[in-house]
């Protein structure tokens, strides 16, 4: 079931409705509701993975509480150890097995050896690195005692499985969601309404923004050989909008969602594509990831107390396994790779926390000083995602390789298909004018007219939803639901 | 909460208003199927594949022949004979009509079925395409179409009343205005050569679809004259078409002797001008229209 179906259109009122009119006077039953709610969620994708979220959510909860209930040291590691290689061994059985059988098998080619390796033909469980990274800082922070351990069989199933964040995140930790779920929760009128603008603007980003984009970027990966260097920076350039758009919309219904059902969700994004230098990009970018293999890897891995080398070093790391959790391909390990690179001035220099602050704060332009920071930063990520959206890495090189020849500089090779492109161009235009306008909120159109005439503020709301059904009819699946 | 629920519904409902408007605005240049499905029930129909589709305009025949022919015919993945477009036809036609005309196109094709599913009628392909699935073939709008059928976004039906190439009239033909440079011709009668050499290896002769064809004429007889026509091809294409199938008329046999008149305009194909070598062009489609009426007024004054 995707967001942007009529499926989910039909799915979400009625989980509504029950979960205010129905079970609204007993918080265990809300629980309930949206526990079943969420596995149904999850079965209309395929139901038989239903049983590996429900085995890793059993482990954890069991591997929890055996923690917690631990009296020495020895016993809790024991369980640690036990949930942590469970979760990775799934992870790695469904996501990486094959990359690594296949790696392998070149590797030793390259010895002259030759071996067939013997790869899984299995469909990869939508969500899975998902949910076993709810899990593992659920279990990593029991550990560490930040947490006590839940004792709600229910209240921690929904946790891990709350449908809104259950297949593309963000990834939640328990300290922040399990709180919320365990309170009683009151409708509350304004919540209601900015859930729904969120989920309309995550829509707009989607269907209006990503699928068009998408549309030729497609056209341009996919034949790539046919075009000039300019024509490929252009289908570059619809990449990155598509991707932001895609996951960034994603989130924005996810949490309009969650919001509906008075849960507050980690912020996933905040404008990312305006930040000043890498850092401040990675700050804005996928957050819940950013500040997870913070938390979980950077840290533990000494952060930045070791000095300048260790710091390179961990960065190096993070970004990398950030890479190789994207996919079992070697283009996302160079992607992660590039951003390592390209934040390591700031790392040496010390400048990765110099843009805090969201740019121009407080004023409608920037100074031409930022202006020419966000447009170098924005042009990085640009050459980064080239390697994220190739097939594999000869194709990301020799699109780059064209790139930086000579046919950069020619008139952009328009074919029948894109020269219809036109349109995308201008609503992109329209939608990177509005998110500058909202930059200081939470998301683009929260704060969006707001002290004008309601009338024109609510046709303008008339129009986003009208233009989100007009542009509805393909339906392609999230970027993101393959990670 | 009342309120929320209220204000919500009312902005769902508005925006719902606002998109169906918007699809009331689809109509022949849509796509090419469209128009055919939102038209009332008609008394005279052509039907056939895309030859006819494109190739007979109603509007002269009706003019000449004083009757109310409506083009039904679509494409051979949509509409070879067969029960899904008899099934569809029988949606079609308004059994009210009596003495009506009928135009039943004929050629090898359109009695051929891919050999792995010669007179398998479950494994037929149009079983699942918009002729088999479309269960009201008169509504306009016609909303349960444009949900399943229309291609891309919604908002292209605004655009495609300017740019689209094609128009499918309110009669039912399908008028295509494309380039017609020699080059660009050439080209696709190139391209097309090279699909119905490919059909004429993967093709056989249906027995199940000529028993579609007969039942088809038997239905239309029960209302007006029938008459069996062999649209003129490109002469390459004609060859090729003559290797598939060299005994076509023997095959069709029992078609032509349940229909009222066979005109068969093959004879004539370097008379006319094909923008694919398959399809004929506008300004042949009207002058072949015409043709037809003619032979079918002669046919009516020899066998009144």
């Amino acid at each position: 079931m995707l967001f942007n179906s009529l499926s989910f259109a039909i799915f979400l009122p009625i989980v509504y409705f029950l979960y205010w009119f129905v079970t609204s006077k007993s918080l265990r039953l809300q629980n309930i509701l949206l526990l079943v709610s969420s596995y149904y969620f999850y079965a209309c994708w395929d139901w038989r993975f239903l049983f590996l979220l429900m085995f890793s959510t059993v482990l954890d909860y069991y591997t929890g509480i055996k923690m917690s209930d631990s009296t020495n040291q020895n016993s809790k590691k024991f369980w640690f150890w036990l949930s942590i290689s469970i979760n990775l061994g799934f992870l790695g059985v469904f996501k990486y097995y094959n990359f690594f059988a296949e790696s392998f098998a070149d590797a030793i080619s390259v010895f002259g050896f030759h071996a067939d390796p013997w790869v899984l033909s299995v469909v990869l469980p939508v969500g899975i690195s998902f949910y076993t990274f709810h899990g593992l800082s659920y279990v990593i922070d029991i550990y560490k005692d930040r947490i006590k351990a839940e004792k709600n069989f229910v209240d921690y199933s929904v946790f891990v499985s709350f449908f809104p964040l259950l297949v593309a995140g963000p990834i939640e930790r328990a300290t922040h969601l399990l709180p919320q779920i365990q309170r009683e929760r009151k409708f509350d009128y304004s919540k209601s309404v900015d859930g729904l603008r969120q989920i309309l603007w995550g829509l707009f980003k989607k269907i209006v923004i990503a699928d068009q984009c998408a549309e030729y970027a497609n056209l341009i990966f996919n034949d790539y050989t046919d075009y000039s260097g300019s024509t490929l920076l252009i289908g570059a350039i619809f990449f990155t909008f598509q991707i932001y758009g895609d996951f960034s919309g994603y989130s924005d219904i996810a949490l309009g969602t969650a919001r509906l059902f008075g849960i507050e969700l980690l912020q996933n994004f905040s404008f990312p594509y305006f930040s000043r230098d890498i850092a401040e990009f990675w700050r804005r970018w996928h957050i819940s990831l950013s500040t997870w293999f913070r938390d979980y890897l950077y840290i533990p891995l000494g952060g930045s107390k070791g000095g300048t080398w260790m710091r390179i070093r961990n960065t190096f790391i993070i970004f990398i396994v950030s890479g190789f959790w994207h996919g079992a391909n070697w283009t996302f390990i160079i992607w992660g790779f590039l951003n390592a690179l390209f934040i390591m001035p700031s790392i040496i220099f010390g400048t990765n926390r110099n843009n805090l602050e969201i740019v121009a704060k407080g004023r409608y332009f920037p100074t031409i000083k930022e202006l020419l920071q966000i447009s170098f930063t924005f042009l990085l990520t640009v050459f980064a995602w080239i390697f994220f959206r190739a097939k594999d890495i000869s194709q990301a090189i020799e699109i780059v390789l064209e790139i930086f020849s000579k046919t950069l500089f020619t008139v952009p090779s328009i074919k029948e298909s894109l020269s219809t492109s036109l349109h995308v161009v201008v609503l992109t235009i329209i939608f990177v004018i509005i998110e500058w306008s909202g930059r200081e909120s939470n998301y683009a159109i929260e704060n969006l007219l707001i002290s004008r005439n309601k009338i024109i503020r609510r046709f303008v709301y008339f129009l986003l939803g009208l233009i989100v059904l007009l542009f509805s009819g393909q339906k392609p699946d999230f970027i993101y639901f393959q990670f | 909460m009342k309120d929320f629920i209220v204000k919500s519904l009312v902005y769902g409902i508005l925006v719902s208003l606002g998109f169906v408007s918007v699809l009331l605005l689809a109509d022949g240049s849509t796509d090419a199927v469209y128009a055919k499905f939102t038209s009332p029930k008609q008394k005279g129909l052509i039907v056939g594949t895309s030859r006819a589709n494109q190739g007979i305009n109603p509007t002269p025949i009706n003019k000449l022949l004083k009757c109310n022919l409506y083009n039904y015919a679509i494409s051979l993945g949509e509409s070879p004979y067969g029960p899904v477009y008899y099934k569809s036809i029988l949606k079609k036609l308004d059994r009210s009509g009596k003495n009506e005309v009928f135009i039943v196109s004929v050629d090898p094709w359109c009695i051929s079925s891919d050999e792995k599913r010669i007179n398998d009628v479950s494994g037929f392909s149009e079983k699942k395409r918009c002729v088999g699935t479309t269960e009201n073939v008169t509504s306009s709008p016609n909303l349960s179409y444009l949900f399943k059928y229309f291609k891309g976004n919604y908002y292209r039906i605004l655009f495609r009343r300017i740019s689209f190439p094609s128009k499918v009239h309110k009669n039912g033909w399908q008028e295509i205005s494309i380039d017609m440079s020699e080059k660009v011709v050439e080209e696709k009668i190139k391209l097309k050569k090279v699909e119905y050499n490919g059909s004429a290896r993967r093709y056989k002769f249906s027995s199940v679809r000529l028993e579609y064809l007969n039942k088809i004429i038997r239905l239309f007889k029960k209302h007006g004259k029938v008459y069996l026509v062999r649209l003129p091809i490109n002469q390459e294409i004609m060859e090729i078409e003559k290797k598939y199938m060299p005994n076509f008329e023997i095959r069709i046999k029992s078609s032509l002797e349940l229909a009222d008149g066979y005109i068969d305009l093959t004879s004539n194909n370097k008379k006319y001008k094909y923008h694919d070598g398959n399809h004929l062009y506008k300004s042949s489609a009207n002058l072949v229209s015409h043709e037809i009426a003619k032979q079918i007024l002669l046919l009516r004054s020899n066998y009144p």
